[in-house]
């Protein structure tokens, strides 16, 4: 049988408020590599003000990284957009910033949002909040990852707060997402035997790893021909 | 008002100057309370029939949710406009989908003071 990979597409870093400071390039990647996973997807918050960074970081690591960002639809839902390189995740953030509002984060409120380099060092602060939605709706927005060449994700659609099924209620007839991820805190074969419309779906698990901890508590295997392929073609190669 | 003490979804239409964005053939619905809210799995679970809902969600699945509930109306609030897609699945699910240019706050108000509970 061919080699099987383990992915995680859902890992924060410094950049967003809610994670640690302790997100960064060399300790995120020698974290991942010891867990035995393969790929990895560095997501913040509506930014891939870190991409650059963990994508230098990372061919010290036996990791791929993918990068891009978690944001926020209109409809209070939030979607994973990965890319396959940092140019293509800082174009997809340009296409998105005037569709979000211009508001200071408060870090005594929300965290601190730390803009590091590939060995770690804090470089720079981002002062725009970044928990906050985009004007566009998860269909929007689903076609422009997927017009940057982007692998667009519906984040824990379990969860309660920012999860598909809570916010929406059931999946929309239009929804062109072929992946769709799944919290540390429900199996995939839970999430389908609790909706079977997913059964037409790929699914991943994903940790959401805001500090390094959480790395690990979730992960998806998938065929050993991810490693190579873009990102756009995962949801044909996934099997989950 | 309409017919005895009965509001129906024309007579808030015509009280707070709602604009129809579809579902207009079916105004004649009697609306026996009013729910507020924008969590649509919580609509789901606790939406009842002949309800007129209040949200600023504009997704299309607001349409399916409040038929799933029998309710006899969706009021979006704020100024929010529904895309066509919405629009096109209430006229098709014969749901009236009202639009006010106020807060969710101002339409509950107004309904309350209209003698709704």
């Amino acid at each position: 049988m061919a080699r099987e990979v383990a992915l995680d597409l859902h890992v924060h870093t410094a950049l967003s408020p809610c994670a640690a400071a302790e997100m960064t390039p060399p300790a995120v990647l020698l974290s991942a590599e010891r867990l035995g996973l393969d790929i990895i997807g560095i997501v913040d918050h509506a930014t891939a003000g870190n991409a650059r960074a963990f994508a230098e970081a990372a061919p010290a690591f036996r990791v791929r990284v993918t990068v891009g960002m978690e944001v926020e639809a209109a409809e209070g839902v939030h979607l994973l957009a990965l890319f396959d390189t940092p140019e293509a995740a800082e174009a997809f953030e340009r296409i998105l910033r005037p569709h979000r509002p211009e508001r200071a984060n408060r870090p005594d409120l929300f965290g601190d949002q730390w803009l590091v380099d590939s060995l770690g060092n804090i470089v720079g602060e981002e002062k725009r909040l970044l928990l906050t939605a985009a004007d566009l709706g998860l269909s929007e927005l689903t076609a422009l990852v997927l017009a940057s060449e982007g692998l667009a994700i519906p984040a824990h659609v379990d969860r309660e707060a920012y999860g598909l099924y809570s916010v929406l209620g059931f999946l929309p007839r239009d929804l062109v997402a072929e992946v769709l991820e799944v919290s540390p805190w429900m199996t995939v074969e839970q999430a389908r035997a609790r909706w079977p419309e997913l059964a037409d779906r790929k699914l991943v698990r994903g940790s959401d790893a805001h500090c390094l901890d959480d790395l690990g508590r979730a992960l998806t295997k998938g065929p050993d021909e991810l490693r190579e392929a873009p990102v756009k073609d995962w949801s044909r190669i996934l099997v989950g | 008002m309409g017919e005895g003490n009965a509001v129906t979804v024309a007579d808030v239409v015509g009280k707070l100057q709602l604009k129809v964005l579809a579902g207009g053939e079916r105004l004649e619905r009697g609306v026996t309370g009013v729910q507020v809210c924008d969590l649509l799995s919580h609509v789901m679970a606790r939406g009842q029939a002949g309800q007129l809902w209040i949200t600023i969600q504009v997704h299309p699945n607001v349409v399916a949710v409040a038929a799933l509930g029998g309710m006899a109306a969706i009021v979006v609030a704020d100024g929010l406009l529904p895309g066509e897609d919405t629009i096109n699945h209430a006229n098709d699910e014969g749901m009236p989908l009202l639009a006010f240019a106020g807060s969710a706050f101002e339409v509950a108000g107004r309904l309350y003071a209209m003698g709704l509970r």
